[in-house]
């Protein structure tokens, strides 16, 4: 594709992006209001009702304003990053948020590494072992993966590996990046089982459909080696259809996130979002689900892009069908 | 889940040809057992349970197994193992009430926009897109956190979620039923459109949905078990695999069959659920019908 | 009331911590001074480390109260109080009532600010106002009654009250009420407390790190004016779950901790819990009496004679002891000797275990066949756990409860609704607001608290009782208020409007090696509690 139509299509997805930004942020806003009970009583939690207090939220929330206005006043806020204040801890929503970003991305990335090492990995192992008994067992052991959630793998590693035979730390994040690594190995699994599943299937069934392709048993028949026609043909090819359902693997890891989290006792965004509904912290669950909705959108414009380098027979505009 | 599944069918069907699982094949047997059994443990519930699952023998507190308890007891001294039969309801009912909600508008839907193309399928499509790499739990969390805690309005927002992925597997299986002889001919006779769809398009995509179906039961088990474990639906007192793996996760070292029991309910059944999907798939596929 | 954890329970209990009777000292203008020295017994200890579960996520007490505990390892209130209740100076070297609503405290001399700069009357007057300042949530432990308190000398305090209030006299002792240094909020106002920032205060130990999610670090404050401190650095480790906290705590990882559901802590734990009894912390099943069934006397009897209270101790996890009267003889022992309380709990009704009587009076009320009622119950530590044990009991009478599952603040919102009538019965864990019988668990009792905003959640205080309550504080003889809380004990032993069922014990995890005999239920008052831990020897 041309530079000016990737241009093109960059601008697009981007204007899509915006607006889908707009949507979500005014569904989130909304929270506020579809929550049953006095917003100014949501507002206070448990600090005291008085007249002043009453007033200092009033103002904060331009609660005296029509809706779309204060709309308006809270989007402009957000963009800055200004979230408000947590009903639980009185600390600004964005110092709470940034306190449990770098955990939640170390574990993301972390599962990350490991549901693309391995997933792509015994995919293709699969894939070249058709049939045999490596197969039989990877085939099944991805759909076992595929079957089990995230918190189930917490808790059944945390149970071997951290009570039974003590391999590795059973709570807390570790200082430094090696020990941080050494603590976030059990979670970061958990979390990677589903997702590296996920791939391995994907990437199997992948390889096998190129492995039949016309250029693939011609390569062979020209007796280029069957590493340099894994490499230059299989895994090249093979790669296109993971990138298209990266979009799928981010809200999986995003999930699991929450879920390994609270399963280990992890302080990060999920284990955040999940106090913050448990106790009704609007303002924390505004900012944490408008972070997550906005990775979501701009990993998905980042797929689609290099879905559209990677790919050249895809026109512009028709990735979805 | 339900997308991962999904879409790895999708990619399977290239495998056509290559080794199936026959009818026979014992793991289909298996599955089918499981499945069987969780439904029956649904159905009777308490009826099959040696104990009251909600009866509480405080001088019976978290006790290892044995012949009257057969997976011990709980903190407050309840049968785990009556709670494993009766926490089958929810983990149970509430999926095949999405499946079936989520089997019938993503058909209907999805149907529609294969079939009538246009701006139809284009809104519709834009739409799916939308809500296709949505991050369900994170949902339902929020969802829970703004309303309250309910395991039913949990499932109507499942619904809502799930029903795309039915619409787009559905609607790929109608684009390729679309330009076929048969509804061509079906055209020509000037059989009404709504009839065209339902009678002669989706006997032939209806194997892909059905399949489907078993996938989206799989997927909300695992995302309401999920929600559960995070003390999100149910009230605190109900049997509830999700709910019980959280609340006997510090009976551990005292008795963790408390909380391996209700973990291996879990992705049994979902694992057979999977593969009844997979393996419907290839046989329905197989017959001819949907190719 | 209705603590969720054991910092918000201590904020509760330690609000004023002695009440009337112990005021006497204060009237006398006791001027001892001692000096924490004392605690210091053994050899030095490089390193301890606490575990806190929730993560203290501000040492602000105005914006939270989370924070006492870690905060009190640096910031010092002006006087403590001993476990006798016996107040003493701290912070304060003397303090003297000049009349019947001033208050005049002498501010130790040489007192030293972790950062080296001095302690002066103006840091102790700007801390003590920032708490009391309107929005705090603070606030609450200053009497109405508190007029002003300025300095009236670079050392001297003065407390002005616009009545004579004889709670007044404790309300500086207790961790919440922790100087800070007024130089250093200056220069962090916005962010003061919070994580990054902290706090400096007098303590034996001064923050060195802080983080709002993970952990605080702090070592031995080289200024501080009791001397040398034996516990070199304090690590505080944060975590989310008490489960982990455990799992922590088997590994060694932290030395000691204030568990909550004290059974499943020390099971994880594979630890024994130092658990002393305590009078602070009260649990009862309230019902309200404006509300059917439990408007009718015989329901409210009918569940008192059902409730086994050696199962529900159980379903709480153990770690309490059942109680059968409303004002317990704990703390009437805090104004008459055990012998005199005694004799006046003997004619005191109560009613032990007994389905066949429980059964017996719900023949007698409307429901002779059973009746169903819900109740709420907040879905946090043992609350759902006790509150199904006392479903499961009463079902066994005919009286079907359905639980109401409804988060913290849910819940405060519901007991404390202006609508009285809606209110729903409930398990309340309650603590206590001082230790004198007549203030103890005064919020509940009485008419005035039978509105908006307040805890009477049972909406019961017919005039007979509410002329007791008032009787009971009005005269300073012992003996006369002993008999007075004896009537009211049976006044409400005879209505039953909740079932006093257990007080939790005072418990704390420490790893062997370590001892800490002054630990009792009231160790928030004792100031810098971590002076009290020791090597053992």
């Amino acid at each position: 594709m041309s530079s000016r139509g990737l241009l093109f299509f960059v601008l697009r997805r981007l204007a899509v992006l915006a607006f889908l930004l707009v949507v979500i942020s005014f569904v989130t806003f909304s929270l506020l209001y579809i929550s049953p009970g006095s917003l100014i009583d949501i507002l206070l939690g448990a600090r005291p009702h008085t007249a002043a207090t009453v007033r200092a939220l009033t103002r904060e929330y331009h609660l005296n304003k029509p809706f779309l206005v204060q709309y308006w006043l809270w989007a402009r806020q957000a963009v800055q990053l200004h979230f408000g204040t947590s009903i639980q801890t009185s600390l600004a929503v964005t110092s709470e948020i940034t306190a449990r970003l770098p955990l939640s991305m170390y574990l993301g990335i972390y599962s990350f590494v490991l549901t693309m090492v391995l997933g792509i990995g015994l995919g293709v192992a699969s894939a070249l072992r058709r049939g045999s008994v490596v197969d039989r067992v990877l085939v099944g052991g991805a759909m076992l993966g595929l079957s089990t959630p995230a918190f189930v793998a917490g808790v059944a590693l945390l149970y071997v590996f951290a009570i039974r035979i003590r391999w590795f730390p059973a709570y807390g994040v570790g200082s430094g990046f090696f020990d941080e690594l050494w603590h976030l190995t059990l979670p970061a699994v958990a979390l990677a089982v589903t997702t590296v599943a996920y791939v391995s299937r994907h990437t199997r069934a992948a390889m096998i459909g190129t492995l039949d392709q016309d250029y693939v048993v011609f390569a062979r028949a020209r007796g280029l080696s069957s590493r340099r026609v894994l490499y230059m043909y299989l895994l090249r090819n093979a790669l296109i259809p993971v990138i298209t359902i990266s979009g799928v693997i981010l809200s999986s890891l995003i999930v699991g996130v929450v879920l390994v989290e609270v399963a280990f006792s992890l302080p990060g965004l999920g284990s955040l979002l999940v106090t913050a509904a448990t106790a009704k912290d609007l303002p924390v669950l505004q900012g944490v689900v408008l972070l997550f909705a906005v990775v979501i959108v701009v990993a998905n414009l980042l797929a689609d892009v290099v879905y559209m380098v990677v790919d050249p027979r895809i026109r512009v505009g028709e990735r979805s069908t | 889940m339900t997308a991962n599944t999904v879409l790895v069918l999708g990619e399977e069907r290239q495998e056509a040809g290559v080794r199936r699982r026959r009818a026979g094949s014992p793991i289909i047997w298996l599955s089918l057992l499981v499945v069987a059994g969780v439904l029956v443990m649904a159905v009777l519930g308490a009826i099959l349970a040696p104990h009251n699952p909600s009866a509480q023998h405080l001088a019976l507190i978290d006790v290892t197994p044995s012949g009257a308890h057969w997976l011990g007891t709980d903190a407050l001294g309840r049968d785990v193992f009556s709670r494993v039969i009766a926490g089958a309801r929810t983990a149970f009912f509430g999926p095949l009430v999405i499946a079936a909600a989520s089997f019938v508008l993503g058909n209907l839907l999805g149907l529609f926009a294969g079939y009538r193309g246009g701006l139809a399928d284009a809104i519709i499509m834009r739409w799916v897109d939308f809500m296709w790499a949505l991050p369900a739990l994170v949902i339902l969390i929020v969802v829970a956190g703004a309303v309250g805690s309910s395991y039913w309005l949990a499932v109507v927002v499942l619904i809502v979620l799930t029903v795309p992925f039915d619409t787009r597997v559905i609607r790929g299986a109608t684009l390729e039923q679309v330009p076929r002889p048969y509804v061509e001919a079906a055209k020509t006779l000037g059989v009404p459109r709504w009839k065209i769809m339902l009678f002669h398009v989706w006997p032939n995509v209806s194997p892909v949905a059905v399949a489907n179906t078993c996938l989206v039961f799989a997927g909300s088990l695992v995302t309401l078990a999920g929600l559960e474990f995070l003390g999100l639906g149910l009230p605190p007192a109900s049997p509830d695999w999700g709910l019980m793996l959280s609340q006997n996760e510090a009976l551990l070292f005292t008795n963790p069959l408390a909380t391996i029991a209700p973990a291996v309910m879990i992705v049994l059944t979902a694992i057979a659920m999977n593969l009844i999907g997979d393996w419907l798939y290839e046989q329905l596929t197989s017959r001819g019908a949907g190719r | 009331m209705l603590p969720k954890s054991r910092s918000l329970s201590s904020r509760i209990v330690s609000l004023s911590a002695v009440g009337v009777l112990l005021g006497s000292c204060a009237l006398a203008a006791c001027s001892t001074s001692s000096s924490p020295g004392k605690f210091a017994s053994g050899g030095t200890i490089p390193q301890f480390t606490v575990g806190f579960d929730p993560a203290v996520s501000t040492l602000n007490y105005a914006k939270s109260n989370v924070g006492y505990q870690l905060g009190g390892l640096a910031l010092e209130p002006l006087l403590i109080a001993e476990k006798s209740g016996k107040l003493k100076p701290w912070l304060a070297q003397s303090w003297k009532q000049t009349s019947p609503t001033t208050y005049v405290y002498n501010i130790r001399h040489g007192v030293k600010f972790s950062d080296g700069n001095p302690l002066t009357a103006t840091d102790v007057v700007f801390s003590l106002n920032y708490y009391h300042r309107p929005g705090s949530l603070d606030a609450y432990n200053f009497p109405t009654t508190l007029k002003s308190i300025t300095a009236t000398g670079p050392y001297t305090v003065t407390v002005t009250l616009t009545k004579p209030d004889a709670a007044w006299a404790v309300v500086p002792a207790g961790d919440p009420m922790g100087i800070f240094e007024k130089k250093f909020f200056e220069a962090h106002q916005s962010s003061f407390g919070q994580p990054g920032t902290g706090v400096v205060g007098t303590g034996p130990w001064e923050f060195t790190s802080y983080n709002g999610t993970s952990s605080a670090e702090l070592k031995a404050n080289p200024h501080y004016w009791g001397g040398k401190v034996k516990i070199q650095k304090v690590s505080a480790q944060f975590f989310s779950s008490e489960t982990s906290e455990a799992l922590a705590f088997r590994d060694g990882e932290i030395d000691l901790a204030f568990p909550i559901d004290n059974k499943a802590f020390a099971s994880t734990a594979g630890t024994k819990l130092t658990a002393v009894p305590s009078y602070a912390v009260q649990g009862e099943f309230g019902m309200n009496t404006l509300q059917k069934p439990w408007n009718n006397v015989h329901v409210r009897l009918a569940v008192a004679y059902a409730l086994n209270r050696t199962a529900l101790i159980n379903a709480w996890g153990g770690y309490a002891d059942p109680i059968y009267q409303f004002l317990t003889a704990g703390l009437l022992e805090n104004i008459g000797s055990p012998a005199q309380v005694d004799s006046v709990l003997k004619s005191v009704p109560t009613y032990p275990y007994n389905l066949a009587k429980a059964k017996a009076e719900m023949a007698q009320s409307p429901y002779p066949h059973g009746v169903s009622a819900t109740i709420s119950v907040e879905g946090a530590g043992s609350y759902p756990n006790v509150s199904q044990a006392i479903a499961a009991e009463l079902a066994r009478i005919g009286i079907h409860l359905k639980l109401k599952v409804m988060t913290f603040d849910q819940q405060t919102a519901n007991l404390t609704s202006g609508n009285r009538q809606g209110i729903l019965g409930c398990f309340t864990y309650s603590g206590s607001v001082s230790r004198d019988p007549g203030e103890a668990f005064s919020f509940q009792m009485g008419k005035s608290n039978i509105s908006a905003g307040n805890w009477n959640v049972f909406n019961w205080a017919p005039t007979p009782v509410d002329n007791l309550i008032n009787q009971g504080l009005a005269t300073t003889n012992n003996a006369d208020r002993l008999k007075i809380y004896g009537q009211l004990d049976t006044a409400y032993a005879q209505a039953a409007p909740f079932i006093p069922l257990f007080n939790e014990q005072a418990t704390v995890a420490l790893a062997s090696g370590y001892t800490w005999p002054e630990f009792n239920g009231y160790y928030y008052d004792l100031g810098p509690w971590l002076l009290g831990v020791s090597k053992t020897s």
